[in-house]
């Protein structure tokens, strides 16, 4: 019998999902200091990147679905199914950045319309990350229902979305040199802290077990991924960090924090699949 | 009203009558149960000792070794945990007790075989959605009882109100080994322990037909 859980689509959208909408938040919030209205219209137009990082993942997750001709049914359970709040989240989060991707190509698009509009997407993103990180809380399942889950969530999305951000600022010729400091400076210390929880986490799986399964037994490569995770964020934060050199060409500042966005991306990865494989249900 | 099952832990056989019924009766392939029958061991035993060897008290096989079955469907359980997490609402507990997912609804995530501490939810490879024991509520519909209780050919199973279930057999409780602590989710489940139940629970064992249950 399956469960019908599909752990890898699941993975790539917690992911995916999280660290996009912390991009364009970054986004967001270098369009709302900036100034220069070429600028801003420059980061308007590359909104949409961010926004497909988010809906890929978003696709991703729909493909676990057996049945997603159903799928509005699943409104009916906001406020009572993490799964619901998830997906209304997700939801307001898309049409609200969508909308203002779109909304910006008109000729006259004052910053009176702009800004509260991007103010709102970024609190829909936030709610997002949040309800994401909370969906794993079934008191069932106790190698998932801990303070680690939402704060690994929360850690992955700051390690890997602001250098993507970053990336796109780049695309965008954003060229402010501080701003892009501090996007990378958010990833080193959430990779710090990130891999501080991920250890503890390991740690406090010694103590939990159902009756027939050891939490720890579930995943034997927790250590290795660990260690990977802080390598490749550790290797993507320097990627990210040289790219900030100004006297770098083009291509040599986009191709190294590309890099250090798919660094980070798969740094990610591997801990949320990790995470997947810890599924356990109290009783047997 | 609610439903639940009693099911007598001293009489079962492991014989799996009430297993391939369900099958049988709902047209389950290989791959899909309803209801499965866990056999839980445990216990060990002592060679006899060299040293008192040759006396009768010495040849003898010290064992704690016990072995017992556990017939186990969806216990319609009074806070389902796959009701609980269902983002649709197509799993569901109905007026008569039972829990089962409303195929007009359910939109096959596995959110609820996630969920549930006892396994019940699946998602059906041919439907594409969610599915389980809805304790024979088109049999209940005709006044028939559910098809494993019918089945069993040694009476370990009944069918009824819980309140009702639990009052005609009173040293009955809703958790042995392997089966999680009852205020998980409160199963509608009335268990009479065996002897072997009541060892294991001091001693521990494990499930010797992990393969054959699919769990």
């Amino acid at each position: 019998m399956t469960s019908g859980f599909d752990e890898f689509s699941l993975a790539l959208f917690t992911t995916l999902a999280p660290a996009g909408t912390i991009a364009f938040i970054a986004l967001a919030l270098a369009r709302l200091l900036e100034r220069d209205h070429e600028a801003a219209v420059r980061i308007d137009r590359l909104a949409a990147l961010p926004f497909s990082v988010v809906l890929v993942g978003f696709i991703a997750s729909a493909t676990h679905l057996g049945t997603p001709a159903n799928a509005l049914h699943v409104f009916s359970g906001v406020g009572r199914s993490p799964l619901s709040n998830e997906v209304l989240a997700a939801v307001a989060f898309l049409f609200l950045a969508g909308s203002y991707w779109m909304a910006a190509f008109k000729q006259h698009f004052p910053d009176s319309v702009a800004k509260p509009w991007l103010v709102l997407a970024c609190a829909a993103g936030a709610a997002l990350v949040a309800c994401t990180s909370l969906a794993y809380a079934v008191d069932t399942v106790p190698t998932w229902n801990t303070w680690y889950t939402p704060a690994n969530l929360w850690f992955s999305a700051l390690l890997a979305g602001p250098v993507i951000g970053l990336l796109f600022l780049h695309l965008a010729r954003s060229g402010r040199l501080r701003y892009g400091a501090v996007l990378v400076a958010v990833s080193i210390v959430a990779l710090a802290a990130g891999t501080v929880v991920l250890t503890l986490h390991q740690q406090s799986l010694a103590g939990v077990a159902n009756n027939e399964l050891a939490a720890s037994a579930l995943v034997p490569g927790y250590g290795t991924a660990i260690a990977f995770h802080a390598l490749a964020g550790i290797a993507g934060c320097v990627c990210a960090a040289l790219s900030l050199r100004s006297r770098r060409s083009r291509q040599a500042t986009l191709a190294l924090c590309g890099a250090g966005t798919l660094l980070l991306l798969t740094a990610v990865l591997v801990t949320r699949v990790e995470f997947y494989q810890l599924h356990l249900t109290v009783g047997f | 009203m609610t439903f639940g099952f009693f099911f007598d832990n001293t009489r079962c056989t492991g014989c799996k009558t009430c297993e391939m019924a369900c099958k049988d009766y709902r047209d389950l392939g290989a791959e899909a149960m309803f209801r499965r029958v866990i056999d839980y061991e445990g216990g060990t035993w002592e060679r006899p000792g060299a040293a008192s060897a040759g006396t009768e008290a010495g040849m003898a096989v010290a064992t704690g070794v016990f072995a017992y079955h556990l017939s186990l469907a969806c216990n319609h359980c009074g806070d389902p945990a796959c009701t609980r997490v269902c983002p649709t609402g197509a799993m569901h507990k109905d007026d008569r007790g039972l829990v089962w997912p409303d195929e007009r609804k359910c939109i096959g995530c596995g959110y609820c075989t996630m969920a549930c501490p006892y396994h019940a939810p699946f998602i059906d490879q041919h439907l594409k959605k969610s599915s389980k024991c809805d304790g024979c509520r088109a049999r209940l519909d005709e006044g028939l009882g559910p098809v494993c209780v019918e089945a069993c050919p040694v009476r370990a199973l009944e069918w009824g109100d819980p309140a009702e279930l639990a009052a005609r057999h009173p040293g009955a409780v809703r958790s042995i080994l392997p089966l999680p602590p009852e205020d998980a989710t409160w199963p509608n489940l009335f268990i009479l322990p065996s002897p072997a139940a009541a060892l294991a629970a001091q001693v521990g064992g494990h499930i010797a037909n992990h393969q054959e249950i699919q769990v």
